[in-house]
């Protein structure tokens, strides 16, 4: 889970909604806006906003974090990034790249998120997991359920080639995923 | 790629322009299966599609106000294939957040198509237990893909509140 941005043309939100949503009313004598279309947003896996400097300049040091999820809404909390750990297969490293990274909540809740990124050639879907994390056997748990590996679709045909290319990328994500959590269960970082 | 889906757009909703309520607030009318055509004056509040060029297929998810004050979600599913059929539900709601629970909720597993018949004779047990697991990948990949763009959307909306 990297910080750069690009580019996000595949979803538009227009401003009545955010309005909507936020409790407040359209302006009168208004006709509804149509759904921006000609204006791209910026976009990451996550957010983390700064703190802000007129509260308690001195101590203030959470952040706003807002973690997307696959089938769900963000995970919102203030909280600080403690470890991430970026993969990505060897030979194909602009195939998709997979992130883990661990946040602690101001409430000393941890948090895990998974993250895994396609590139754009690929025939996935990015996925996005994360979860509070109570101990090491939920962490276990976490890490466990993650199958990066059927985030790409197999979509070879009927092409030998295709599906030998397909079966060497699952194989090489799936590989960097697990050499990914050996590390980190044995480091046993949530009882740090 | 909002281009792509101009033309394929067309044979699933079609929009007049006409407005009994308000100027510029155009008229939609979503073709459903097996259900009478969604007809309503209002605006796009929100769009999302999950477009991925080596996919054979994509999601696109809809939210409009109606002039009436209601919200219609629609989930629409595009192939690449013109030979294939789209299929596109949608449905109206009286608050926003029930037309997000709807879009939230969709279980993207109805789009699997089955074409066996399970009831064949012609078949053996090993034969009907592969196309069991088959179908059982199908409905994984279609739930994860879906999911994946609800999350996506989701996170796009609640960015900036």
């Amino acid at each position: 889970m990297g910080t750069d941005t690009q580019v996000n043309v595949d979803v538009t939100i227009s401003d009545e909604l955010r309005r909507l949503l936020r409790g407040e009313s359209p302006p009168a004598d208004v006709a509804p806006p149509a759904c921006r279309t000609d204006q791209p947003e910026m976009t990451k896996d996550h957010l983390e906003e700064p703190p802000e400097p007129e509260v308690q300049p001195q101590t203030q040091v959470w952040r706003d974090i807002m973690l997307r999820r696959d089938g769900d809404r963000p995970l919102k909390f203030k909280g600080l990034r403690l470890f991430e750990w970026v993969g990505m297969p060897e030979g194909h490293r602009s195939y998709a790249q997979q992130t883990l990274t661990l946040y602690l909540g101001s409430d000393k809740t941890v948090y895990a998120c998974l993250v895994l990124e396609p590139d754009a050639d690929a025939p996935a879907r990015p996925a996005h997991q994360c979860r509070p994390i109570e101990d090491v056997s939920a962490f276990e748990a976490f890490l466990n359920t993650w199958q990066p590996e059927a985030c790409f679709e197999p979509v070879f045909g009927q092409n030998p080639q295709h599906l030998s290319r397909h079966m060497t990328i699952v194989s090489a994500v799936r590989s960097v995923y697990e050499t990914m959590i050996a590390g980190c269960l044995s480091k046993r970082l949530l009882q740090v | 790629m909002s281009s792509m889906m101009e033309p394929v757009q067309q044979d699933q909703m079609s929009q007049s322009g006409v407005s009994n309520f308000a100027a510029n607030t155009p008229t939609y009318r979503i073709k459903r299966p097996g259900a009478r055509p969604l007809a309503f004056d209002g605006s796009e509040l929100a769009m999302a599609m999950s477009y991925t060029p080596h996919l054979p297929y994509w999601y696109e998810v809809n939210l409009y106000r109606t002039t009436g004050q209601q919200f219609v979600a629609a989930v629409r599913l595009f192939y690449q294939d013109a030979q294939e059929q789209d299929v596109t539900r949608a449905w109206e709601f009286d608050t926003v957040e029930q037309a997000l629970d709807a879009i939230s909720d969709y279980d993207a597993s109805e789009d699997i198509r089955v074409s066996v018949d399970p009831s064949s004779k012609s078949m053996s047990p090993a034969e009907l237990a592969a196309h069991a697991m088959d179908l059982r990948s199908q409905v994984s990949t279609a739930r994860r893909h879906y999911q994946s763009l609800v999350g996506e959307f989701f996170f796009e909306l609640e960015a900036d509140q």
